[in-house]
């Protein structure tokens, strides 16, 4: 017990020491993840917020969504290892969705029919040997840690659970906090049911989740109003997007289409030779630019060309269309408890490449 | 699985195999009488608790109980939104510590609103101040900071493998602990629960309350790997108290015995107002009771999940038992489904053809269910410990 209080004010004393270093002026973030890695648009999007100056990261919480939350949280250690970023907290968040299982999708598939991707229930065995090794792998069980490609990790997630810490993080801070979610929002939903009062003591809330208008007509891996982050945990969502925030902005798979982490992109990476391009160049994936577009649009928020206000749900029935997103247009009579949000629909793609090769072959930031 | 990767010393598929074992085993050696899914202690030695509880009529009285129970080392107790609102539910709890003497307890503020739903209450049951009507001094003392959920989690990761859940009231604070700390279910011993019912309901023609308010939650603590006992409308409408009871509880000669009769009468008169045709039955009293003697009541050992999709039946128990009448498990078949069996999830009755193409084979029970009571001796126990003089 002695120990893990030294440990909590150690940590506090880092905070509070990086918090008077940084005069105020940066963006204080909580990134919320579902770590799969290596070099996944997940971790792209940790990188993103660690490179560029305008952020002061408070902590990375993960969530099982992508891959199991253990596996995540070992990965994203090695990341900020291999960075020499140790000094960002990584807190350990959610195992499963509230509600939803891998048992329940097998039923939804023995009914409904197949999901193209379900995360870390997913089974990659049968990928041929070229796939990047994020997505090569076999299924395993939440608890199992299969060997790191970039090596395991000495550091350790504080002692701390993702939902507590975020409760703790919007009360030192109130007003101050942006919390952003890349995966599933279990972590979220949890911190709003441990403290209502998580929702207006944030700044404001930021995601990538949620599809409208996008199918998958042309679009490989776009099922329409079923986008991943929001369909693992659907009560998560419905949790989220009840709780009266200040603020809401969504990266929905409709503008994640518009952008491709493609060779060309990689080439220009790899001419730089720092610990951030090694790892990129080593292990990334070519992909849409899902997290990594919402990262890079509070870096630039000139990124974006186009967005809109929207009224944005999901439907939690236990049917067809678990997961689905719903959504309705300002002035359509709703109940109070919908809240509305800015979603983002056009980007200056040239743009979002070049923010995103200059921060990634720019030096990794000192730790503060 | 990959065998060549780093697992935990224990990991999740053994544990709630073990657990699972445990009670399987214990049901096959007609051993209902030991506490469910632990190894007995010291004689002498307090079995550690959390109380997580929405006071409520028979809620004080199950709380008075505990307190009055040597038995128990009760760790916190932890109110949350159900049978009232948390802002009386908090406060009442506060009271009944004040009442018992027992400051040295910790009170932590639980969920003001279940998981996903609006809350439901029961203030036509319970009155508009959850006490029936009877009316105490605003308490003194204060609840603890933290909120409940992350203080369930700080005491049972103090003291891992020790402390039982007594939860008679809707399970939120259970599951928001459980979802946010995964390694929790591995650390609690065991869970008392007043609610569900295999007999119908209490609120709907389905549900029992505490299950009913929150169904979400009880899936996920039915669904957690730790070892349930299960005290529902099948026992707990066996208990309605009486005249006779008030009557013993008035002569008792401390003050627990004076506000427990105080409640218990004003809950009575608020029963009949509202057109009851029973006396308010001692849900709570008897899963508190469950746990200090197990021998006042007969368990059975089932599968029980909870229906959270259902237009009439939302927040029904739905159990099922292997072992019912001469139905017999083949024993390969038993192993095989205690190691392939869904550890969260719905059941496996569509996904998991691979186990065994016989129903009963495919389930392994995660809950002793209480299916009949001695309610006299159980009286004697809560009427017994609350009259006594110390």
């Amino acid at each position: 017990m002695k120990a893990r209080v030294t440990v909590a004010l150690l940590v506090a004393l880092v905070l509070v020491t990086s918090a008077n270093h940084l005069h105020g002026q940066k963006i204080k973030m909580i990134v919320d993840q579902d770590a799969r890695g290596p070099a996944t648009t997940d971790m792209q999007s940790i990188l993103i917020f660690l490179q560029s100056d305008r952020f002061d990261v408070l902590g990375i919480t993960t969530v099982s969504g992508d891959q199991w939350v253990k596996e995540e949280t070992q990965r994203t250690l090695r990341l900020l290892e291999i960075t020499g970023r140790t000094d960002v907290p990584v807190i350990q968040g959610a195992e499963f969705p509230l509600l939803n299982s891998k048992e329940e999708s097998e039923r939804w598939e023995a009914l409904y029919g197949k999901f193209r991707y379900k995360g870390c229930w997913s089974d990659f065995s049968d990928r041929p040997a070229s796939t990047p090794p994020a997505f090569r792998a076999g299924y395993h069980e939440p608890d199992v840690i299969p060997p790191l490609v970039e090596g395991s990790p000495h550091t350790k997630p504080l002692d701390e659970t993702a939902a507590h810490f975020i409760v703790r993080m919007v009360h030192k801070y109130p007003g101050e906090v942006v919390v952003w979610a890349g995966g599933p929002l279990t972590n979220i939903a949890l911190a709003l049911r441990l403290d209502p009062q998580v929702a207006t003591l944030a700044k404001e809330l930021v995601l990538m989740g949620s599809g409208m208008y996008a199918d998958n007509g042309g679009i490989s891996g776009v099922d329409g109003r079923r986008e991943f982050n929001w369909w693992f945990d659907p009560e998560a969502v419905r949790i989220v997007m009840h709780a009266p925030w200040k603020k809401i902005a969504i990266t929905p798979i409709d503008i994640s289409v518009k952008t491709k982490l493609g060779p060309e992109i990689k080439a220009a990476i790899a001419k730089a030779d720092t610990p951030v391009a090694r790892y990129l160049t080593e292990y990334s994936v070519d992909s849409f630019m899902w997290d990594e577009l919402s990262a890079a649009a509070m870096v630039d928020p000139s990124i974006i060309t186009g967005e809109k206000q929207l009224y944005v749900d999901i439907d939690i029935d236990h049917g067809p269309s678990y997961g689905e997103t719903l959504f309705w247009n300002p002035g359509t009579a709703l109940p109070a408890y919908e809240r509305k949000a800015t979603v983002q629909f056009d980007v200056d793609a040239p743009k979002l490449y070049d923010l995103y090769v200059k921060l990634m072959t720019q030096p990794a930031r000192k730790a503060p | 699985m990959n065998s060549d990767g780093k697992s935990f010393p224990i990991t999740r598929r053994q544990f709630v195999t073990v657990s699972a074992a445990g009670l399987a085993a214990s049901a096959f050696a007609h051993q209902a009488h030991a506490r469910a899914g632990a190894p007995e202690q010291p004689a002498g030695d307090p079995f550690r608790v959390i109380i997580d509880t929405d006071p409520g009529v028979d809620d004080a009285l199950a709380l008075l109980l505990a307190m009055r129970s040597p038995e128990l080392k009760i760790e916190a107790i932890t109110p949350v939104a159900g049978n009232v609102p948390l802002e009386l539910t908090l406060p009442n709890a506060l009271r009944m510590v004040e009442i018992a003497g027992r400051t040295d307890i910790p009170v932590a503020a639980g969920a003001k609103a279940p998981l996903m739903r609006r809350l439901v209450s029961a203030a036509y049951a319970h009155g508009e101040n959850g006490l029936g009507g009877a009316v105490f001094p605003e308490p003194k003392i204060k609840q603890v900071a933290e909120p409940a959920a992350e203080f369930i989690r700080h005491i049972v990761r103090k003291y891992p493998n020790e402390v039982t859940l007594i939860t008679i009231g809707p399970l939120t604070n259970v599951a928001t602990a459980l979802n946010a700390d995964p390694e929790l279910a591995g650390m609690i011993k065991n869970l008392v629960m007043m609610g569900g019912s295999l007999s119908g309901g209490n609120i709907t023609p389905a549900a029992e309350f505490n299950i009913y308010v929150d169904p979400e939650a009880a899936r996920i603590v039915f669904q957690s790997g730790i070892p349930i006992t299960m005290v529902g409308l099948d026992v707990t409408r066996k208990t309605a108290l009486t005249e006779t009871h008030v009557q013993k509880l008035e002569s008792g000669q401390n003050p627990v015995s004076q506000a427990a009769a105080k409640i218990a009468r004003n809950a009575i008169a608020h029963n009949r107002q509202q057109g009851f045709a029973v006396h308010p039955h001692m849900h709570d009293s008897l899963a508190v009771a469950a746990f200090l003697d197990p021998s006042l009541l007969k368990f059975e050992d089932y599968y029980v999940d909870v229906e959270t999709a259902g237009e009439l039946t939302a927040g029904e128990t739905v159990g099922y038992s292997p072992i019912a009448g001469d139905l017999r498990r083949n024993p390969a078949a038993q192993k095989q489904a205690t190691l392939s069996m869904p550890i969260r999830g719905s059941a496996p009755t569509l996904a998991s053809a691979k186990i065994s193409p016989v129903l009963r084979d495919k389930f392994v029970p995660n809950t002793k269910v209480a299916v009949d009571v001695n309610s006299g001796r159980f009286f004697e126990l809560l009427i017994g410990r609350l009259a006594e003089s110390r």
